[in-house]
């Protein structure tokens, strides 16, 4: 009597190589993916929509996971918070990890919901000493859950806090630092946030933790004439291009990944992306050995 | 500073529309104000939400246009904000909210196609279990089987309209041959919303399957067999046959 429910073996390497140039697995190219099995090193999966088990996606996912190395990206840790950790939600992303083994988790560096209500968009946090020991405490117990470093990420702002003691860079170094996790050096944001707020993005490129650096994301926005939008929209601009270059000529073989989220293209497009990404790194790393 | 109180604050400018406190944490420019800069989040937070929400509720968008359908959105989102971090989740009392939302109100059914559309949302989303064995209850001794009560299966739902908006929703799914000029909406139905091995399914249950949606319905309330016979009668064993072939019924509990 009952139900059945048991636990899920995929078969899977247990640790899977992280290299070169990926994209983000979208549910418009499950069916191509799925038939086709492009020549793609990996994929990052949005963690956060496979969190429910039994569902459709999640059996994708399994049998997706026999065919391609992952990653795991979400926005829903909210780890800059002041509401205590969703434990459900970690408990979750924990059980699915488990069973798909990703290369690594990553989420952001930011807060996505405050006194029990979820934005679902990435709210920048002060830089300030105070919120420094508030995230490292954060980052410190979501490791401590998960049982391995995980990935934090630099977010596209369009506003600055008048609380905040330092620069965003030197903030991101101490994060890491403190809480001994990795970043997922986001190019894109890096230079939109230079936009907007009117700062040297290369500065902020090589003031970066090389040591630390997982991955690279790169993606477009939309220019709003006052300030940059980080949409994921759009294909990869040129003096992100530009940027990355000089991220690849400063940190050398980081695995990078195209991000596109709305007006997905097919996926031939963003396989372009990804392969415009690795262009650049046979041009540029050689140089660099 | 205090987090906790910025981040109270922000929550308000995103989702009240009073950006006056936050602003006062923000540094402004020549460029854009820290009110403006404020309602770039919020501008952001309804974007994403208000297309969440089209993908969950695409006829619900149609019947009414993206510009009515993005204002009814963005007054949804203040009066809703979600609570869950998972995306999914969100939504709920959309079909609600349509029901007491003024502009609205001339299109009669318009709640009653989003409630479809959350139940077909939720069945989509729901877990995948197996049917347990039902033979294993002909092991059960008579008196036994008399307090047996059963489990519909979850990614089930049942939805009761005045309104034929299966037909409304056939009507915009591309390729459909139903056209809405066509249909007398103003005719009561009764659904099952349900997930079949090729996808989500809308059975009207009043026409093709005479009093199952009393059925099931008693089978959600956990009537158990001698409950069941008492209002089903005859009826009972093919009743419960049909439901089980279909895989509505997931499975046997005994009090």
């Amino acid at each position: 009597m009952g139900n059945q429910n048991s636990e899920k073996t995929i078969q899977t390497n247990a640790l899977p190589t992280i290299q070169g140039c990926g994209i983000g697995l979208r549910l418009e190219h499950f069916d191509e993916i799925k038939e086709q099995k492009p020549d793609i090193p990996w994929f990052e999966i949005l963690s956060d929509n496979y969190l429910i088990e039994g569902t459709s996606q999640r059996e994708y996912l399994y049998k997706f996971r026999e065919d391609y190395p992952v990653t795991f990206h979400g926005v829903g840790l909210s780890i800059g918070s002041t509401d205590p950790l969703n434990m459900d939600f970690l408990k979750s992303l924990k059980k699915l990890k488990d069973e798909v083994q990703p290369a690594w988790i990553s989420d952001h560096l930011c807060w996505t919901s405050a006194h029990g209500v979820v934005t679902h968009d990435l709210i920048p946090l002060p830089y300030t000493k105070s919120v420094i020991t508030h995230i490292v405490d954060r980052i410190k117990q979501v490791q401590d859950y998960l049982g391995e470093q995980i990935v934090i990420e630099n977010v596209s702002s369009y506003l600055q806090f008048k609380d905040s003691e330092m620069k965003e860079w030197d903030f991101i170094n101490e994060v890491t630092r403190k809480s001994d996790c990795k970043l997922l050096l986001d190019v894109n944001n890096i230079y939109v946030s230079s936009q907007n707020h009117l700062f040297d993005a290369d500065e902020y490129l090589y003031a970066m933790p090389q040591e630390r650096i997982a991955e690279m994301h790169l993606a477009g926005y939309e220019d709003h004439g006052t300030h940059l939008l980080d949409t994921h929209s759009r294909p990869v601009t040129d003096p992100v291009w530009d940027l990355f270059t000089k991220a690849v000529e400063h940190f050398g073989d980081v695995p990078v990944l195209i991000e596109w989220d709305s007006d997905i293209p097919s996926l031939q497009r963003v396989m372009e992306e990804a392969n415009k990404a690795k262009a650049i790194q046979q041009k540029v790393l050689p140089l660099c050995a | 500073m205090n987090l906790e109180e910025l981040q109270q604050d922000f929550i308000s400018a995103i989702f009240e529309k009073n950006n006056s406190t936050a602003a006062k944490h923000v540094t402004g420019d020549d460029r854009l104000t820290a009110e403006q800069r404020l309602g770039i989040y919020r501008g952001s937070v309804h974007g994403i939400l208000t297309s969440s929400l089209g993908v969950t509720f695409p006829v619900t968008k149609s019947l009414v246009g993206e510009k009515f359908f993005d204002h009814m959105c963005d007054v949804f989102i203040d009066k809703y904000p979600p609570t869950s971090p998972f995306f999914v989740k969100y939504g709920g009392a959309f079909s609600e909210f349509l029901e007491q939302f003024e502009p609205a109100k001339s299109i009669s059914y318009l709640s009653d196609v989003a409630a479809l559309e959350w139940a077909r949302h939720q069945v989509w989303h729901e877990v995948i279990l197996e049917s347990v064995d039902f033979s294993e209850m002909a092991s059960l001794t008579e008196e036994e089987q008399a307090t047996v009560w059963f489990e519909l299966k979850q990614s089930l739902r049942l939805i009761e309209s005045g309104y034929r908006i299966d037909l409304i929703w056939f009507a915009h799914q591309d390729g459909s041959e139903i056209k809405l000029e066509d249909v007398n909406i103003d005719e009561g139905v009764q659904l099952l919303i349900w997930k079949g091995t090729d996808g989500i399914k809308i059975t009207q249950l009043d026409t093709n399957y005479q009093d199952y949606w009393d059925f099931l319905t008693a089978i959600s309330e956990k009537n158990n067999i001698t409950q069941l016979a008492g209002k089903f009668g005859e009826h009972l064993p093919s009743h419960l046959n049909r439901c089980i072939q279909e895989g509505w019924i997931k499975s046997f509990n005994r009090n």
